[in-house]
């Protein structure tokens, strides 16, 4: 398993923030901030959790931590990354571990970028 | 001020230290009440290289002793400690039990209650053992449950609700990231009952939430 590829992906798009607070947040910019603040606590962890699943082949974390990530990102508006998880969580749940792991390689480095791209500031 | 405290080593066990947010789960406080809470050296703490909070969980603990007791101690030791707790909320206040394990969505519904529905009293379960003690000792409203959980899974946990008639009184609430085509095989344990779908949970739970709590004699 190869947890820094050599090929860095592109990095992720995202929908326009004031779509996503529209769609998902029903216009709320100021809940959508504040839960925005609470994911950037919470994905480090999750991507522990699914780097640990992952070096382990625990399909059952890895389906479960992919599982979440993907509706999580969706509503934030990274919908190539949820898309990625989704094919995380599918090949996880019927049992195809290497294809889950390489799934995992190419969604960890996306979801660092979120994290140190500056992309879950707080609205201005 | 930020009590210091000698910052672990790589060795330490990550138990001993826990993030700003899973203390507010603890604790049922808001990620910036927690923050504030350090910031005022009611806990102990340190910050990583990345600026983020590490709190001690041994001053969690004395905080919860000093401080709230009962209310804020683990789910699992208090489903350890007694199979029973008296409800003890705020009166006028409705309960509700959300079971749930993925944390995004405890603190995402922790945010949206707080907001919409000052009355209600939150509690969350991580999986749906805990969940189903929960249910025995607290004597939710409304239960809201996931769908995909580990231990047992938010049908199985309904199905076996209802078999049981004293665990009949709550009013339940799926929330489920499944879509309609993915909930086929839990079916049976879905009818009649509000399914709020998670991507739409911001806008939907709100009005899910008020037909339940209409239908509950505290909302009288």
């Amino acid at each position: 398993m190869n947890n820094t590829p050599s090929d860095p992906s592109p990095a992720p798009s995202r929908l326009p923030v004031a779509d996503v607070v529209t769609k998902y947040f029903g216009g709320d910019a100021k809940f959508f901030s504040e839960y925005q603040a609470s994911c950037a606590e919470q994905f480090p962890i999750d991507l522990h959790a699914g780097q640990t699943a992952s070096a382990a082949a625990d399909t059952q974390t890895l389906m479960r931590t992919a599982h979440n990530l993907k509706s999580i990102l969706l509503m934030l508006g990274f919908t190539s990354i949820s898309e990625e998880a989704a094919i995380c969580e599918q090949c996880s749940q019927g049992g195809q571990v290497q294809l889950a792991q390489e799934s995992w390689d190419r969604l960890a480095p996306m979801m660092t970028f979120v994290l140190t791209s500056g992309a879950l500031q707080p609205l201005a | 001020m930020m009590q210091t405290i000698e910052t672990p080593t790589e060795s330490s066990s990550p138990a001993e230290h826990l993030s700003t947010l899973e203390v507010a789960r603890i604790l049922g406080l808001a990620v910036r009440s927690v923050q504030l809470m350090v910031d005022r050296g009611e806990l102990q703490a340190w910050k990583t290289a990345g600026g983020h909070r590490r709190i001690a969980r041994a001053s969690v603990a004395q905080w919860q002793e000093s401080n709230h007791g009962q209310r804020t101690a683990p789910a699992a030791e208090r489903a350890a400690k007694t199979s029973k707790i008296p409800r003890a909320v705020p009166a006028g206040a409705v309960n509700v039990l959300f079971i749930e394990d993925s944390v995004h969505y405890q603190n995402m519904v922790g945010l949206l209650l707080r907001q919409k529905f000052p009355q209600i009293e939150l509690r969350t379960a991580g999986d749906g053992i805990s969940g189903l003690i929960m249910v025995g000792q607290y004597e939710p409203d409304v239960l809201l449950v996931d769908l995909m959980l580990p231990g047992i899974d938010g049908a199985a946990l309904v199905s076996s609700l209802r078999m049981h008639g004293q665990f009949r009184r709550p009013k339940i609430i799926v929330v489920t990231s499944l879509t309609p085509e993915q909930r086929a095989p839990f079916a049976f344990a879905l009818q009649d009952v509000p399914v709020v779908f998670k991507p739409h949970l911001v806008t939907e739970l709100p009005e899910a939430m008020s037909r339940c709590l209409a239908q509950t004699e505290k909302s009288v």
